[in-house]
């Protein structure tokens, strides 16, 4: 289409569709970033709090079968945070697809939403407290979530985590490097939003 | 700063768009393209040696990279946005990665840089659109790396779905189901 100006819309009937679409969409964002800041921060129940019951978890070329939400915390937990520094998981350039509905006026329960992440991974190359080599991991791809109204909020009900990118490196930090990210592990910073 | 609930749906709907332009080159998502551009847009890419584009060449122009393309992503963040009346004018800062291939097995090429995007916007009857882009290219680090077999072969894998419409319950996942951890 060519660039032909229209007066902006005023005030209408329109305005309760427009408000509740624009409240779902943050309700969404704001589960993304909960999954994202309770993985990071390890607080679980943060991550729980994204996931609707009997949700599903996979990875295609890690996780063959999909898995509980709540069985995705010990395969992300379990070996890994005897050696693990901090995680990091940069969420963007989310779009939403909402389900249909009967009439143009009812709400919709259901929603897609597809969303690039890039994660940085730090940990320590030996399970040695006193080993001072660090691999940094670099991976990034698509958080594809099928999600569902549950209340006020919007759950994920079926996470597909696609993978596009992926290295990683390993170098020697110092003591006083490896204490500025000491605290990172776990914080308890993000618990309760 | 208060906004009304109709600046808050355009500015909801300029984001939108924002993240169609990366989704539709990061997923081969073409349909999307077209919630972007108007028209008459002109799209400046500082520093390539070429001219400014229209939005059916910019297209053209990211389709002919992405021939050799195994993935990509282009994370847009920190956007702001002025609205002016039927105008308005965003920046956006942009963090793309890319990996392409060679002419050598299980060796790509891997593109990591940053850009800002500054935008003049129009709205039109089909929505916000982008009237003018300048991209400035910020920093760009280019190197060969080698990706292993069963790794590439998930990546690719998953760069043939339409992530928009698949049901993920017939999603394949066999594809190099023996890797190690995937960073999620």
């Amino acid at each position: 289409m060519r660039t032909r100006i229209k007066s902006a819309p005023t005030p209408s009937g329109e305005d309760e569709r427009r408000l509740r679409e624009l409240a779902d969409r943050a309700a969404i964002r704001r589960t993304l970033r909960r999954y994202a800041q309770g993985v990071d921060q390890r607080q679980w129940d943060l991550y729980r709090s994204a996931f609707a019951p009997g949700a599903a978890v996979a990875i295609p070329g890690w996780i063959a079968t999909p898995v509980t939400a709540e069985h995705f915390i010990e395969l992300l937990s379990g070996e890994f945070d005897e050696i693990r520094f901090s995680g990091q998981h940069h969420l963007a350039n989310t779009l939403v697809e909402f389900g249909s509905t009967n009439a143009r006026d009812e709400a919709p329960d259901t929603a897609r939403s597809v969303t690039e992440f890039l994660a940085v991974n730090t940990e320590r190359v030996s399970d040695q407290a006193t080993a001072h080599r660090v691999r940094t991991q670099y991976s990034g791809g698509l958080q594809v979530d099928d999600l569902v109204r549950h209340g006020d909020a919007w759950l994920i009900r079926h996470r597909v985590l696609v993978r596009k990118n992926d290295e990683q490196h390993i170098d020697v930090r110092t003591p006083e490097q490896i204490a500025l990210i000491a605290g990172a592990a776990r914080n308890p910073a993000s618990a309760g939003l | 700063m208060t906004f009304t609930l109709a600046e808050l749906a355009d500015r909801a709907e300029i984001e939108d768009a924002l993240h169609a332009y990366a989704q539709a080159q990061d997923q081969e998502a073409w349909h999307l393209f077209e919630r972007v551009f108007s028209d008459d847009a002109v799209i400046e890419l500082l520093g390539l040696p070429i001219p400014p584009l229209g939005a059916t060449e910019m297209r053209g122009f990211l389709q002919e990279f992405n021939r050799t393309r195994v993935s990509g992503q282009h994370l847009i963040t920190n956007t702001l946005i002025e609205i002016d009346g039927d105008r308005a004018r965003s920046v956006s800062e942009v963090f793309h990665l890319t990996l392409q291939t060679t002419e050598r097995a299980g060796v790509l090429k891997r593109s990591r840089g940053g850009s800002l995007y500054a935008d003049e916007w129009a709205r039109t009857e089909a929505g916000w659109r982008i009237t003018r882009r300048v991209v400035t290219q910020k920093h760009l680090d280019e190197a060969e790396v080698e990706y292993p077999t069963a790794l590439l072969t998930t990546i690719t894998a998953g760069a043939c779905i339409d992530w928009f419409t698949v049901d993920l319950h017939q999603v394949d996942l066999s594809a190099g189901s023996q890797q190690e951890g995937a960073g999620a």
